[in-house]
């Protein structure tokens, strides 16, 4: 930041508008104002302060804002506004800082603000137009922190305070504003809380389900393929027992001796397989048939209904189905039914309007029409369903003794032909047996693996679909794992590298201070060093290696803590200008001289409020080729308002 | 002059890393005069976020 100009209206004691414009020139660089005690050099302190920070900036009451001669020459009632305007420079872009205070003269002795003091900040750009900037405080910030601001616009007076003992604090929260020390801790704190936040979403999402599902499908789909692989096996095997029963059973047809009884039995076992498959479908008309049971039950109801709506119908609380629609739209032709046509007022026309009070509307006589005719249907069908049912009995019935006929006939046949005198009669019958056995076995386990597979089948897509939930889960969890990594990492980083970047800048502002002290200080052979300990703490070596600071003159004092600032200000690379109020008051003359010498080299602008005797002789001498442009403050005591004068040569 | 310095400590850092703290640090200065920000989280959520999508 380079300070152009400073615009004050009616600001303190600083009446009207009154300006001052600051020394930009890379050499002569140096802004000085002339000003006797109370004649406003801490009032430009404070203005400087109030535009840019406002209210805050002080810490205790600083008096009246308003030029009190501004306020005494209003008219009750009206309103006198205080302004106070910064025309400064930040890399390169021009910006017009201004804050006003509207006050209301309420009577000749008191007067009140008008709200809060308002901010504004406008960006000029290179064509000349103004933009108004959101959020102006945030914009100040990113330029000259508030917090720094004191090192930077400061009372020379009080500056030694950093090298005042007991002070080690001041010392440790300016090396931490400055370069941005608690900018890194704040951005640790709160990146440590975001990877917090991100933790806790981590657990809440991540409950481990998956895990379990997935083992949970990786054995249902195993069962199933052991399941379908022992099934085709088994299958093959009952294919194979059913070919070998087949060929046992031609083989003994063969024999002449038995060819009979073997194409007989041949004969009753196609007849049984026949009549499966009969009883199997008669079993299956049953059960369908049995579902619709209710119609049975619901015959009875049905009928009563039916009998409730015709008894209604008979006494004409169901009128007859004379439509409402037919009979409005005889009217509306004025025709009769048979062609005739009639008149209104006439007989035929007054009976039809009384036959339209008696019709039924149409969406109930479409209720009861609909009802009436799904009750005859639930009847009709009610009164088929005991026959139907009765008839699928008998049928599974005759069957069944079907069943048991072929059965007997089987046996019978099977007795003799193990009964057969020709043993290759008895091995093929034997052999069959032992096949039919192994067959039936077959047949039972295959049937209970496709039940078993029915079973795990459909378990599948239910247990796919909470998989897939799950999944969904898992990716969002995964993206708030990345977030929380990164989140982590960079609070991490900012921790490993804060003590790193802590220590280089405490060396850093030791070796700056170090060289600018003894470029400063008339014992420089007396104090041979600075020291900035890792606590923080500022201190001089004397020529012996002792601290020396308990020794060292007010005036001294000063000096090494203008060396701090300067060194912090030459490490931090921030662009700021010094303005400093009233600095060499306690300052032996070759301190002075020193650093009215060395001052304007270590800040780009610098601006000095002094006192007469502050710059004379020697001091004023060494300052003038650095001087770009001087003001006076002339203070007038019949008005008690001070007026900027600018020197001119 | 600070930011280079933190820039060159950090340079070991994956980038991605490295553009969340500087991003970070740009809100935290902007915001260094209020005790306790407020949305300041939500910001610095919504920087990992978009450093997360640009990789």
């Amino acid at each position: 930041m380079k300070l152009d100009l400073l615009v004050l209206s009616n600001f303190r004691q600083y009446y009207g508008d009154q300006t001052i414009r600051f020394a930009s020139d890379p050499v002569r660089n140096v802004t000085v104002i002339n000003g006797n005690n109370g004649a406003g050099k801490t009032g430009l302190l404070y203005a400087l302060n109030w535009c840019l920070y406002g209210e805050k900036a002080f810490e205790g009451s600083i008096g009246e804002l308003t030029n009190k001669r501004a306020l005494a020459e209003a008219p009750p009632s009206s309103e006198v506004e205080t302004k106070v305007q910064v025309r400064f420079r930040h890399a390169g872009i021009r910006y017009f800082a201004t804050r006003t205070l509207t006050q209301v003269k309420v009577d000749q002795n008191s007067w009140r603000a008008v709200g809060k003091s308002q901010f504004t900040l406008m960006r000029i750009r290179a064509t000349g137009t103004a933009e108004q900037l959101m959020n102006p405080d945030a914009q100040i910030e990113t330029m000259l922190p508030s917090n720094v601001r004191t090192y930077f616009f400061f009372d020379g007076e009080k500056i030694d305070r950093f090298a005042a003992p007991g002070h080690e604090e001041d010392v440790k929260q300016a090396i931490r504003n400055v370069l941005q020390i608690e900018v890194l801790e704040r951005a640790k704190k709160h990146l440590d809380e975001v990877a917090k936040e991100y933790q806790k979403e981590l657990k809440a999402l991540s409950s481990g389900r998956l895990q379990d599902l997935l083992s949970q499908d990786e054995s249902l789909r195993s069962q199933l393929e052991l399941t379908k692989e022992k099934l085709a096996n088994l299958v093959k095997e009952e294919s194979a027992a059913k070919r070998l029963l087949e060929e046992l059973n031609n083989r003994i047809i063969e024999v002449k001796a038995v060819q009979e009884l073997g194409a007989r039995r041949k004969l009753l076992e196609n007849n049984r397989t026949a009549k499966e498959s009969d009883y199997d479908q008669c079993q299956l008309e049953i059960k369908e048939l049995v579902s619709q049971g209710y119609i049975g039950l619901a015959g009875r109801v049905c009928a009563e209904a039916s009998a409730a709506l015709e008894h209604k119908r008979k006494h004409g609380q169901i009128p007859s189905g004379v439509r409402e629609v037919f009979i409005k739209d005889l009217l509306d032709r004025l025709e009769c039914v048979c062609g005739r046509p009639f008149h209104t007022h006439s007989k035929e026309y007054d009976h039809l309007e009384n036959l339209l009070k008696k019709a039924v509307p149409s969406a109930l006589e479409d209720l009861v029409s609909r009802t009436t005719s799904d009750l005859v249907l639930v009847l009709s069908k009610g009164q088929t369903f005991s026959t139907d049912l009765g008839h699928k009995l008998e049928k599974r019935k005759l069957l069944e003794e079907d069943f048991e006929r072929i059965h007997d006939q089987l046996e019978e046949i099977n007795a003799k032909l193990k009964d057969s005198p020709l043993e290759e009669v008895i091995a093929l019958e034997n052999k069959r047996d032992e096949v039919s056995l192994r067959k039936d076995d077959l047949v039972d386990q295959v049937a209970r693996l496709r039940n078993k597979q029915d079973d795990l089948q459909p378990q599948l897509p239910a247990l796919q679909k909470q998989l897939e939930k799950e999944k969904h889960q898992e990716t969002k969890a995964q993206d708030v794992l990345t977030r929380f990594t990164l989140a982590r990492q960079a609070a991490d980083t900012v921790e490993n590298i804060f003590e790193d970047f802590a220590a280089s800048m405490r060396d850093g502002i030791q070796k700056e201070a170090r060289e600018i002290f003894q470029s400063l200080i008339s014992k420089a052979t007396q104090f041979t060093d600075i020291r900035l300990t890792d606590d923080y703490k500022l201190d001089v070596v004397d020529r012996w290696g002792y601290p020396a600071r308990p020794e060292m003159s007010a005036g001294e004092r000063q000096v090494l803590s203008l060396s701090f600032i300067a060194g912090m200000s030459r490490i931090s690379g921030m662009e700021a200008p010094l303005v400093m109020d009233t600095p060499f008051g306690r300052l032996h003359s070759v301190h002075r001289e020193n650093i009215v010498e060395r001052l304007p080299e270590l800040s780009g602008q610098l601006t000095l409020f002094v006192q007469d005797e502050e710059l004379r002789g020697t001091a004023r001498k060494k300052l003038e080729s650095r001087i770009g442009v001087e003001y006076n403050l002339e203070f007038d005591h019949t008005t008690g308002c001070t007026r900027v004068v600018e020197v001119t040569q | 002059m600070l930011e280079e310095k933190i820039v060159e400590l950090l340079k070991d850092a994956d980038p991605k890393v490295i553009r969340v703290i500087l991003r970070v640090m740009m809100i935290e200065q902007s915001k260094l005069h209020q005790e306790k920000p407020r949305g300041l989280n939500l910001e610095i959520r919504q920087i990992v976020e978009e450093e997360v999508k640009k990789a």
